[in-house]
């Protein structure tokens, strides 16, 4: 099985199956479902509202619904897959009643990437920080993707499952999160380049 | 979808849209062998797509990284307190909202959504399902618990409160015996703790925590049905 690059959490999906069909017959199954989730809810869920705020009540509801649902679950995709897809869900449902950031988040044309581009003198950590700026101002649902993908190492076919959507539109929303963040990118390869040939 | 750049020079292959669109995920490592032979075929012949290659590397570099502290042990402890009280049984939750829903009402009402009421539980008693267990319902069992030996420094006490002891008073009760919550609340009120033994002599330390005046009982758990303090 395959195991994705993930920071601070080997993902074994055979475990996380067997947690999951324990959850309601063996003492400490869910606990031990919900210490594996928590951290990798957490960094997802943050990035798609902002504020940690919010972010413990989502996860509880996710993992609410994946009490709830434990013994539905048939195996048709990863357990990560099916719990970040709640995830998602719930996180949407708690934007859109957010108004201020859901007029912020929610529609994909308000908003660029701020495209200023870091001057020529900009240390190495401070154009790591103005990518992860752009990818933070990136659309809702083009900020997901990229981390999706990036951070959390999933294949296009278990994102579209996660969001919602048909393949193709993960693809298109990947095509203009790249074309967003191209300008900033182009000065990490400058840089790159530059110091390749210092 | 992409529409490749026109670069002088740089000649545009049949296959560029199909391989672009995959490069995040070649990135990522997560393509399937033959996309994956696909797209590395094209990085050969392609110069656009060898420099998105590496804005991508870039930002999957970049995305890296968590984002704080967690504060896991709470939040679990929260929503398990929440499926517990969900998960009381049906009569006595039944009986608090029928109970809440006559006190208001006339005598006649009151009368007809009791035989009302009367006939739903019958109905729900004949066919219905028992609602899903709590975490913790499902399996306590004091003296059964299974322990391992590591635990056997912080032994585990099955605990009760007196009644009227709310979230925050339940929290000031684990710091002062400086216990740590293992599962529960249970519907019926039980806690299982963790405690330290560095303090202090076993029975000195159930003896104080059961002089605390939130205690309504305490008892030691093991894996054996034997004390911790006497498997020693």
């Amino acid at each position: 099985m395959k195991q994705h690059s993930e920071p601070g959490a080997t993902r074994d999906e055979d475990a996380d199956l067997a947690r999951l069909r324990l959850v309601r017959v063996e003492e400490g199954a869910f606990e031990a479902l919900y210490r594996e989730f928590y951290p990798r809810l957490f960094d997802f869920v943050m990035r798609i509202v902002g504020s940690p705020v919010d972010v413990e009540e989502i996860i509880n509801d996710t993992m609410l619904v994946v009490w709830n649902k434990s013994d539905e679950f048939a195996a048709r995709s990863k357990v990560s897959t099916w719990i970040f897809g709640i995830a998602y869900k719930k996180a949407l449902k708690r934007l859109k009643g957010n108004r201020r950031l859901a007029e912020r988040e929610l529609n994909l044309e308000c908003e660029d990437v701020d495209a200023r581009d870091p001057a020529d003198t900009i240390s190495d950590r401070a154009l790591l920080e103005a990518i992860r700026g752009a990818v933070g101002r990136l659309p809702l649902a083009q900020r997901s993707i990229v981390h999706l993908a990036f951070f959390y190492g999933y294949t296009y076919a278990e994102i579209a499952e996660i969001v919602d959507c048909p393949v193709n539109t993960v693809k298109t929303r990947m095509f203009y999160a790249r074309e967003r963040l191209r300008p900033v990118l182009d000065k990490a390869l400058d840089r790159e380049k530059r110091d390749g040939h210092a | 979808m992409d529409t490749p750049e026109t670069d002088a020079g740089t000649v545009m292959h049949p296959q560029h849209a199909q391989a672009a669109a995959l490069l995040p995920w070649y990135v990522n490592g997560t393509l399937a062998a033959d996309e994956r032979a696909l797209v590395r075929t094209h990085l050969g012949e392609c110069l656009v797509c060898r420099r998105e290659a590496q804005r991508l590397g870039h930002l999957a570099r970049a995305v890296t990284g968590t984002l704080g502290e967690y504060g896991c042990s709470q939040a679990y402890a929260r929503l398990a307190t929440h499926i517990e009280g969900r998960a009381q049984p049906w009569y006595r939750r039944g009986l608090r909202a029928l109970v809440g829903a006559i006190a208001p009402l006339p005598l006649a009402a009151g009368a007809a959504v009791l035989g009302c009421s009367a006939i739903a539980v019958a109905l729900i008693v004949l066919g219905g399902t028992p609602p899903p267990a709590s975490p913790g319902q499902s399996f306590q069992t004091l003296g059964q618990h299974r322990v391992a030996a590591s635990t056997l420094d912080r032994p585990r006490l099955r605990v009760v409160l007196r009644d009227g002891v709310n979230t925050a008073a339940r929290a000031a009760w684990l710091a002062r015996h400086d216990a740590e919550l293992v599962d529960g609340p249970s519907a019926i009120g039980v806690m299982t703790v963790t405690v330290p033994l560095a303090s202090m002599p076993f029975e000195e330390l159930v003896e104080d925590i059961r002089g605390d005046a939130d205690t309504l009982f305490v008892e030691p758990v093991s894996a054996v049905g034997k004390r911790p303090d006497r498997q020693r």
